[in-house]
């Protein structure tokens, strides 16, 4: 049974930056969404490699290099466990951005080819599609909810190649149904790409359950470190995909007229990989696994519900998807009705509160321009060492402003 | 003690001619051992993997010989436990290893005799996992010059696609072995693509080697093969073939090749269980004054000794002394980072239900597991139930046992299939 004082009196001790001082005062950390804080054991495993003899890994004979290279395979199959997928369908690039642009350069796709997308899409599920392919827009509800229904229409009627779902918005927490969503793009014959950066931290995520062909995530954002993230593909998806770098690493053979591309997944990481952000991913996989998916779903839910309420509460601003029956994560954007240019009330409510939250356009521009008519908006977004009285701390401050900053 | 007469000829032997024994021994100790060798042997110390590696090639060398040299051939280890190692010797003693090893087995033996026979090897790569198990080789390019043909498979070996599992089946169609020389894991993989594709493989002796048979991994291959066919054999990258199974299903250890000893794991090693008398550590020193003479060698390899052979032979009639191989030390699951229980325990608890093709116990703390199943047509929900009542029981009535059924298990980086991982195993 769940339980979030337990919980978290288990796991707050273990990130230091819910102590760090910012400015002489700890913070409030609402801006999980954008990138979480770090336990201590995900620290240690990132020192640990640049702490000992920091060497390459597959290159080579010595011992140090083949210890190295263990550690760094052992994250993969780590990764691969997490989501139920093979160790060789799981490619580590630098983040959920750099992995939809493998994909979408590996699929040589041009502007004779149609590719679906959701306007609930975050840039980087966004653009790698616009800048090479046809883009045709699902489009939003007035609410600004993914009309599925318009969703569905398009596929019959573009028969897209390729169709790129995002499964929760960074926006609004809102979890798509993406297994319908999978299930009807491929009853049409396209390839789907789901973009997880905001679903695998929190939620038990199955790729066979699924069936999605592609399926991308960042380390950054489920206690690991930056500048390594994930590409999951089918082994026969990942098979027929071009590797959009070339290098170092991802070859059998080369001689003066060609070369000869090693197996997957190898031959999608050109050059040095990021080996210490591998230690890191593998230790931050463990410490969710041992805190438990299920407790973190549990607790995401919970604070979900308060973050929900307590916006709702205040007629002084306009949630973006204030539907509260949606199944949806401990996000919630909102835009302050008199406000159209929040950057001072951040700096406010950082510099005199100590809370962290974001603004702007959340790296979703057509979204928030749709729903917040041009306004920026504001985010808070918690994980499962976030606690209600948090949650209840960034309202309060807000309360204290109105009126006074808007 | 039989043997003990070669065994302090070879002692002499590698004084001699081997730098790092030379270094290591003295003049005192050769003439304590010639003196009264059955009470000596304890005097002469214990030599193990890392003790070759560092004095890798020329302290562990015997005189006149070099890695060049024309019959001496090469082996590297792949390094399972982060151990890993060269070894050089001469290919002529290896096989005069391999043949009294097998004489345990007359079917085995005879093949191996024979110099035309035919071999295909199916198990782990043997390189790193980024230069070898191309997916794109040929036979010609797997054929060994002992003419043994290395069938493809990828390093993760659940991942090896379906085109690579044809493609082995196919040459093994092409090659026509005499002998199959195999990873458990890995062959009860290959069957399951024979039976999926309504095919049989030729009924010809199986070697099951690389890694040990778990009870699950055996109930597919007899599917196949009978009991007979079949024989466990431990090999090393140090010595070869070290003990293989009889036909009636034990495994002898060969005293005619090699001086076994049976070292006592350290007092307090195994917490509080009954069974810590029955483990040891093998320990071998060779007899044939090789290229690369190994001396009171600790192999890493924990086993039960079974039965005095100077009381009662073996049903085969072998007088060579029985043992089962409970795992490496590394392996074992551990309370309060002691060993207490071994692989091979492990596995007995988990057997072979019929609905169970492979599956792996991972220890993550003292308390907590993950048990992987991965299940066949055969599995009904809950099937599982009384398996992992028995574990608790066998391990402890208040560990957590996450257990899930799952399409694939990932092997180690060298390619090997664990099953049994104790805890922070790296």
């Amino acid at each position: 049974m769940f339980n979030e004082e337990q919980m978290l009196t288990q796991v707050r001790p273990d990130f230091p930056g819910l102590t760090a001082l910012v400015d002489g005062r700890e913070v409030t950390y609402l801006d999980s969404a954008a990138t979480s804080l770090k336990p201590q054991a995900m620290i240690d495993a990132v020192n640990e490699y640049y702490s000992g003899v920091s060497s390459n890994v597959h290159r080579g004979k010595s011992y140090a290099l083949e210890l190295v290279s263990n550690r760094y395979e052992q994250a993969r199959y780590r990764t691969a466990e997490l989501i139920s997928c093979s160790g060789n369908e799981v490619v580590f690039l630098r983040n959920t951005t750099e992995a939809n642009n493998v994909i979408a350069a590996g699929l040589n796709l041009s502007k004779n080819d149609t590719v679906l997308v959701c306007a609930d899409s975050h840039h980087s599920h966004l653009l790698p599609w616009e800048g090479r392919a046809s883009v045709k827009w699902a489009r939003l509800t007035e609410n600004g909810a993914l009309d599925l229904a318009h969703f569905y229409e398009l596929l019959e009627t573009e028969k897209p190649k390729v169709v790129a779902i995002t499964h929760c918005s960074n926006v609004t927490g809102v979890y798509n149904p993406v297994k319908e969503m999978i299930a009807a793009a491929k009853a049409v014959g396209a390839i789907t790409v789901v973009d997880a950066a905001q679903s695998v931290p929190h939620r038990k995520v199955n790729v066979k359950v699924l069936d999605v062909d592609f399926l991308t995530f960042s380390a950054h954002k489920m206690l690991g470190p930056t500048g390594i993230g994930v590409l999951y593909g089918k082994a026969e998806q990942l098979e027929a995909l071009a590797p959009m770098n070339l290098g170092g690493g991802m070859v059998d053979w080369v001689d003066y007229e060609g070369f000869r591309l090693r197996k997957i997944p190898h031959r999608f990481e050109a050059g040095t990989p990021h080996i210490s952000g591998a230690y890191g991913l593998g230790a931050a996989i463990d410490y969710l696994n041992e805190v438990g998916l299920d407790n973190i779903d549990a607790h995401d839910r919970h604070l979900s519900q308060v973050m929900m309420n307590l916006a709702q509460q205040r007629d002084y601003l306009q949630i973006v998807n204030p539907n509260t029956d949606l199944d949806r994560g401990a996000v919630v954007t909102f835009k302050i009705k008199s406000a159209d240019n929040l950057d001072d009330i951040a700096r406010v409510l950082s510099d005199s509160y100590g809370i962290m939250c974001r603004t702007g356009h959340l790296c979703a521009q057509p979204y928030i321009d749709t729903t917040a008519a041009g306004a920026q908006v504001m985010r808070i977004s918690g994980y499962f060492y976030n606690a209600q009285e948090e949650v209840e701390r960034f309202f309060d401050a807000l309360d204290e402003l109105n009126g006074f900053m808007f | 003690m039989k043997k003990i007469k070669k065994f302090v000829d070879e002692v002499t032997y590698a004084f001699k001619k081997v730098p790092y024994y030379g270094n290591l021994l003295n003049e005192e100790v050769i003439a304590q051992i010639k003196a009264n060798p059955e009470h000596a042997v304890n005097v002469i110390p214990y030599s193990s993997k890392v003790d070759y590696r560092k004095n890798f090639p020329r302290g562990i060398l015997a005189k006149g010989f070099s890695p060049q040299h024309p019959m001496v051939i090469s082996s590297r280890s792949s390094g399972t436990t982060g151990e890993r190692t060269i070894t050089l010797e001469l290919g002529m003693l290896l096989l005069q290893r391999a043949l009294s090893t097998s004489k345990i087995s007359p079917e085995i033996y005879q093949i191996m005799a024979n110099k035309d026979r035919k071999i295909v090897r199916f198990a782990a790569p043997n390189c790193s996992d980024v230069e070898c198990a191309n997916p794109n080789s040929g036979m010609e390019e797997r054929l060994l010059p002992d003419n043994t043909l290395v069938l493809p498979v990828y390093h993760d070996l659940m991942t090896t696609p379906d085109r690579m599992l044809d493609k082995a089946i196919e040459e093994v169609e092409m090659f026509k072995p005499d002998l199959f020389y195999v990873d458990p894991t890995h062959f009860a993989f290959l069957l399951l693509a024979y039976k999926k594709r309504g095919l049989t493989p030729p009924q010809i002796p199986v070697i099951l080697s690389y890694t040990a048979t778990t009870r699950a991994a055996r109930r597919i291959i007899n599917e196949f093969f009978p009991m007979h066919l079949t024989s466990q054999l431990l090999s090393s990258t140090e010595f070869g073939w070290i003990a293989m199974e009889c036909p009636h299903g034990h495994l002898h250890v060969n005293d005619d090749g090699f001086f076994p000893e049976f070292k006592a794991l350290e007092p307090d090693s195994i917490a509080g269980q009954n069974t810590a008398s029955t483990l040891k550590e093998l320990c071998l020193t060779s007899l044939d004054k090789g290229a690369c003479p190994h001396i009171r060698y600790t192999t890493g390899d924990i086993v039960s000794v079974v039965g005095n052979p100077l009381e009662a032979k073996c049903e085969c009639g072998s007088d060579r002394q029985r043992m089962v191989v409970e795992g490496r030390i590394s392996y074992f699951l551990k309370k309060q980072g002691q060993p207490f229980m071994s692989p091979q325990q492990v596995d007995a608890v988990v057997g072979a239900p019929t609905w169970l093709n492979f599956y792996q116990l991972e220890q993550i703390k003292d308390e907590e597991f993950a048990l992987k199943l991965v299940v066949n047509e055969a599995y009904q929900e809950e099937a599982e139930a009384p398996m992992v009542a028995a574990l608790k029981a066998a391990i402890g009535s208040t560990i957590k046992i996450d257990t899930r059924v799952v399409e694939y298990i990932s092997t180690e980086r060298s390619g090997k299939f664990q099953a049994v991982k104790g805890v922070a195993h790296v």
